[in-house]
């Protein structure tokens, strides 16, 4: 009976806290989109009308040529470290991929993605080298494995069919030597060592027929310091020194160089695919860099000439980096002429397909690598925007009739924007359109729903995104950066208008070890007014950043504070307003740094800087990890508080009506270690909770023989972190909740230097999946419930309350009335997944990495952006839609409800007065 | 485990010495149950031994009952420091605002895990000296030059100079071990009370430091023996068939007496009429 109301007690909870989705409300909010990764192997089919392609997040893909659609895509393994190495298209309509750690061969129907058979290849020593190849009936493996007397070759034969394996033979390889880079044009293995001066050709069946071939022989001459780089398509190899290309095909006699002239500018060449079997091989396609823009070229390898009426330029976007895979297609249209179509992988991880005209489409592959994500607020619309203008100015047109010209010519304004609107058909007349609307103008909504996605990515491209459709607004590929660090700032919102918002990325120079900053327009994504072309060079390299608050004085720009190596703070934009403002609360101003490889921490005070020189001192100093030989520790992450979180209670009410205030340091981070102890290979996880104003620790707890993945959310006086469990295998949620206690020592202001010492409850929960990203909401005032958003491993995002990790659950107490109204559960130690939590129902998301979460101007609502292989945006309302009218609200219904009983009313109140009337008169 | 443990939410030196003490007993209790279990399982060495096992868990709970009984009898509990090499020698420097760092003095702990510590040290500035520093609201640095099991580490931490010399030099220096025994943290704090107000009478500059040893704890782990446990009471208190129902008569039948009361309400409104008539 305990237990059966104990399981209503937490149905009951759930009905209340979480809402699911009505079927009709299914992409109103939310949308997916879904992506591949940067490409890396691309090949056509035989009809030109499909691409299959191998990419690095380890994913095979069937694109549809035409559009540019996915038709199928499969992920090969959730190992990071697996990589599609090999790609084959086989005769019989099925696609081979090759992935290494582990070796796995697959084999696929292209039509349909059906896997016909896979075999994992394991091995006992790993080989020096490993290439694969693809013969009429066979898929060819070759292994070059280290041997008593120097190097051994294995080949090993798959049968395409069944894959049925054959070792075939080994064979010794006295001439092979480490780092000589060989490639396979099945039946010969070509190979060249970088310092010498010959190429070595074997054929794999064949172990008598080395041969050595002088370069010189080839007709190239290598000079002091050059180097050759060998490459391979398909059946011929290509020798590219600093000035020279020069492509071979592969005889039994050796390498034949093909008398077409190739220029040393010759970027990428492609064997492409033709329909008919006969002219397979017969052409060229090379991609040839000019000054601006690209040249494909088509050569007839058998008549020995570059077809200039096939051949044409090629110009891709200014966003597109340079091109690195090349992939081609020949057909010969009704005419008779032939004609190309390409597919182009580019640096800025886009794939681009189009003809000698133009570029079809393209696809952004940089989504699947995001780094960092900012939602922003649009702009104020142009009749809101004549408003502030009218009231806003301080233009002293003063007087009577200085406001009345005023009034009356905002008004004019305003008309005239209306007007427009109409007749551009922006207003549409009848109200409650759906949202996917896509012609929607940037433009601030009343809810701040509509917002903008500053996306920054790995191979340093910027994206601006729609938050209502998903549609790109803008991109821009960042230039002379390195993005192995980069951070975007928002300095100033579009709220404060008319200034114009800005954003600054900060990044490190490509050429030297120096900062580079970028200042941009978040809406427009122009440059702004700032170095050359938004981009401001720094003369030292910046190991800390920080936003400062804004005031009217700065213009509210949030001023960039910028530690560099030397510790010697600058500011950023360096105006005299932005120094004065930090000289003035520099008293208070403290930064930190972390080195995650000593575990140093160390803490600085900005107290000594006046405006003309900004200086720091060293104030706290902490080593957190073992610095023990049998132990290798580093930091795994260090987490902070939403900078614009804000607390809506000081403490929690307790059934006695007294107080539990909570603990609520903004100084606090928690910092976590993460290590393995060698004799036994047990992990170890250390949480630090360190306020880094004074450099005090809170609290510090370990956790022993778990694994990451790690992640740690913490939000006002709550850290709750994920892990997994080695010893019990399952992973598990630990939730500590601090308090000050029943009194609060200082109500008004929070000093790092004289802080109490918190209450720490603590608790830990099983969770029956695997978490691959976690994240808590965030409301604008606080007053919303928060709960947590887990991203899980089978691409579910599970929104849990907090209430169900809440520390204070009590073991061993059965449900009593005080825990009823404080509105805690007893303690379950598994958390439960209930299906109407997963708040991307049947969208599901591959390979979840990261979730981000803004507020809206509706307290009730939060966005969230996840993104992983592909991304998602819906809204969550963790107290349900307490603030607005549902979806399906009868507005019709009411009014005519309400017109029905004033009617009412009235034709009683006739009625009564003339019954009264008449029995006046009786 | 570390639930049993008290956790003080303001330290006094009393509660911490005490507490260390604890530590300490605590810390022998665990290496004297480990090595039997290393006999048992090769795999398992004292440092890696769960401190979750059943053993050690009914182990200390016996020993939890013993010790609290101890320390009600007695109100204090000297413990010998079993293990040999958890000594360090701290050297402390310090600082008032941008001056260059001057010699405090040596801390020696004895033991980290008993927390028998003894500190020497004199304050080298004079009374002045920190009335000037804490009226320009300075900083007073404190560096720990910490030597212990061949590491050598240097620690720096900071308070208001204000603050500590309205507690007229009385600071806290507290001391982070972590589980494998490091030392990754040395502060210094004033009791958390004290503010800034600028009146304090002038008095002899010597400190009157207490050094508190503060250990990592062990992380939560969930607790489903206790859970499992509780289920099957309730399981078994039902098969008896005799939960207690200890709710008032009210709360029992109170579906029952509401429409009664509500009847009796109804009849006795229309009631009243009748005598009228």
């Amino acid at each position: 009976m305990k237990i059966f109301s104990y399981s209503l007690c937490i149905v009951f909870i759930l009905i209340q806290t979480i809402n699911g989705l009505y079927e009709d409300q299914i992409g109103k909010f939310d949308w997916r989109q879904q992506y591949i990764g940067k490409v890396k192997h691309a090949i056509f089919d035989s009809t030109g009308k499909k691409i299959v392609v191998g990419t690095e997040e380890n994913t095979l893909a069937l694109l549809h040529a035409g559009t540019g659609k996915i038709e199928w895509r499969h992920l090969l393994g959730s190992n990071t470290k697996s990589k599609i190495t090999s790609l084959f298209l086989l005769s019989n309509g099925k696609v081979a991929s090759i992935s290494n750690i582990p070796t796995i061969v697959r084999v696929f129907d292209v039509s349909s993605g059906i896997l016909q058979w896979e075999a994992a290849v394991a091995k006992d020593i790993q080989p020096v080298l490993c290439k694969w190849a693809v013969s009429k009936r066979d898929i060819i493996s070759v292994e070059i494995n280290p041997s008593r007397s120097g190097y051994d070759l294995v080949l090993t034969e798959y049968s395409s069919i069944g894959g049925t394996e054959n070792v075939a033979s080994t064979t010794e390889l006295p001439w092979f030597t480490l780092g000589t880079n060989c490639q396979l044009v099945f039946p010969h293995l070509v190979c060249l060592h970088p310092q010498e001066d010959a190429v070595n050709i074997v054929d794999v069946r064949n172990s008598d027929s080395h041969q050595r071939i002088e370069l010189q022989h080839l007709g190239i001459t290598v000079g002091a310091d050059q180097l050759v780089t060998l490459g391979v398509t398909k059946n011929f190899v290509s020798l590219r020194t600093t000035g020279t290309f020069s492509l071979y095909k592969i005889t039994d006699e050796g390498l034949q160089r093909t008398s077409a002239e190739w220029p040393s500018e010759t970027v990428l060449v492609s064997v492409p695919t033709v329909k008919d079997a006969e002219a397979q091989d017969q052409y060229m396609a090379a991609l040839i860099k000019r000054e601006k823009n690209y040249a494909v070229k088509i050569y007839d390898l058998e008549a020995n000439q570059v077809l200039e009426d096939v051949s044409g330029d090629m110009k891709l976007p200014d966003h597109a980096g340079e091109p690195d895979l090349l992939s081609t297609f020949l057909m010969r249209k009704p005419n008779g002429e032939l004609s190309y179509r390409y597919a182009i992988s580019t640096t800025d991880d886009s794939l681009h397909y189009g003809s000698k005209k133009e570029v079809y489409w393209t696809r952004e592959e940089a989504l699947t690598s995001i780094v960092q994500v900012e939602m922003v607020d649009l702009p104020v619309s142009s009749i809101e925007a004549s408003i502030e203008e009218e009231f806003g100015s301080d233009q002293a047109l003063g007087g009577i009739l200085g406001h009345t010209i005023k009034r009356l010519s905002s008004q004019f304004r305003q008309l005239l924007i209306v007007t427009q609107q109409l007749l551009a058909g922006q207003i549409s007349l009848v109200r409650r359109e759906a949202v996917g609307n896509n012609n929607k103008a940037l433009e601030r909504d009343r809810f701040g729903l509509h917002k903008l996605i500053l996306i920054l990515t790995r191979p340093g491209k910027l994206f601006a995104m729609d938050t209502l459709s998903g549609r790109i607004v803008w991109q821009r590929l960042l230039k002379n950066v390195n993005i192995d660090k980069v951070r975007l700032y928002v300095q100033r919102t579009s709220i404060h208008y008319p200034l114009e918002p800005q954003c600054t990325i900060l990044a490190k120079s490509s050429t030297s070890n120096q900062a580079v900053l970028f200042v941009f327009h978040p809406i427009t994504g122009e440059p702004a007014q700032f170095g050359s072309e938004g981009y401001v060079n720094l003369d030292y390299s910046v190991q800390q950043a920080l936003l400062l608050p804004q005031n009217e004085e700065t213009e509210y720009m949030k001023p960039l504070l910028l530690l560099d190596e030397s510790a010697a703070p600058h500011v950023f934009p360096p105006t005299e307003s932005a120094i004065n403002h930090v000289v003035k609360m520099s008293n208070n101003l403290f930064m930190f740094v972390a080195d995650t490889k000593s575990c140093v921490l160390r803490g600085y005070s900005l107290a000594k800087s006046t405006a003309d020189h900004l200086a720091s001192a060293a104030v706290w100093q902490l080593q957190l990890c073992s610095s023990s030989d049998s132990v290798e520790e580093e930091i795994v992450s260090i987490v902070s508080r939403h900078p614009e979180e804000k607390v809506f209670s000081q403490g929690r009410v307790l059934a006695d009506r007294s107080v539990l205030y909570k603990y609520l340091n903004p100084n606090m981070v928690v910092v976590a270690t993460a290590g393995t102890n060698h004799p036994h290979h047990r992990g170890y996880l250390n949480l630090y909770l360190i306020d880094v104003v004074s450099g005090a620790v809170v609290f510090s707890t370990s956790h022993r023989r778990v694994q990451p993945p790690y992640h740690v959310v913490y939000a006002e006086n709550w850290i709750i972190y994920a892990y997994y469990n080695e010893k019990y295998r399952r992973t598990e949620l630990s939730s500590l909740e601090l308090f000050e206690g029943q009194t609060q020592s200082n109500s008004t202001a929070f000093s790092s230097f004289s802080a109490p010492q918190p209450l720490v409850d603590r608790q830990a929960y099983i969770y029956p999946s695997h978490i691959t990203a976690m994240k808590d909401t965030v409301s604008e005032q606080g007053m919303t419930a928060k709960h947590i958003l887990l991203g899980l491993s089978n691409g579910w995002i599970q929104e849990m309350p907090r209430a169900f990790l809440d520390p204070r659950r009590p073991v061993v107490a059965a449900a009593t009335p005080e825990m009823r109204e404080e509105g805690i559960m007893p303690y379950l130690p598994e958390l439960p997944i209930p299906a109407e939590a997963i708040i991307n129902y049947n969208q599901t998301i591959s390979n979840i990495k990261s979730i981000y979460v803004t507020p809206s101007s509706l307290e009730s609502t939060a966005l969230v952006f996840a993104c992983g292989l592909d991304i998602f945006f819906t809204h969550v309302t963790p107290s349900r839609t307490f603030d607005v009218l549902n979806d399906d609200f009868e507005y019709g219904f009411i009014a005519l409800v309400l017109t029905g009983l004033t009617l009412a009313s009235f034709i009683t109140k006739r009625l009564a007065g003339k019954k009264s009337l008449r029995q006046a008169w009786k | 485990m570390s639930n049993d443990l008290p956790v003080a939410p303001t330290e006094t030196p009393e509660v911490a010495a005490l507490r260390a003490e604890h530590m300490a007993v605590h810390a022998s209790i665990r290496s004297k149950t480990t090595p039997t279990l290393t006999v048992k399982e090769n795999d398992i060495s004292v440092e890696d031994a769960d401190p979750d096992y059943d053993e050690i868990n009914a182990a200390q709970i016996e020993f939890m009952k013993v010790f609290r009984e101890i320390q009600a009898l007695l109100g204090k509990f000297t413990v010998q420091c079993f293990q040999t090499c958890s000594c360090a020698v701290i050297q402390l420097s310090h600082s008032l605002g941008s001056r260059p760092f001057e010699p405090r003095g040596q801390i020696n702990v004895r033991s980290l895990k008993s927390g028998s510590v003894n500190i020497q040290q004199d304050s080298s500035y004079d009374w002045k000296d920190y009335k000037e520093a804490a009226e320009a609201n300075e900083f007073y640095h404190l560096e720990a030059f910490v030597k212990y099991n061949g590491i050598e580490r240097t620690f720096l931490t900071s308070t208001k100079a204000c603050l500590l010399y309205e507690s007229q030099l009385a600071d806290i220096i507290t001391i982070h071990v972590d589980l494998l025994g490091n030392i990754y943290g040395v502060s210094v704090a004033t009791p958390h009370s004290q503010q800034c107000t600028g009146t304090v009478l002038e008095f002899e500059p010597n400190f009157n430091t207490t050094v508190l040893i503060s250990y990592m704890e062990h992380g939560p782990v969930p607790d489903v023996a206790m859970y499992v446990q509780k289920v099957e009471q309730e399981k078994v208190a039902k098969e008896r068939g005799e939960t207690k129902d200890n709710r008032s008569f009210i709360a029992k039948y109170w579906m029952y007496i509401v429409p009664l009361v509500l009847v009796f309400m109804m009849s006795g409104a229309s009631n009243p009429e009748q005598p009228a008539r």
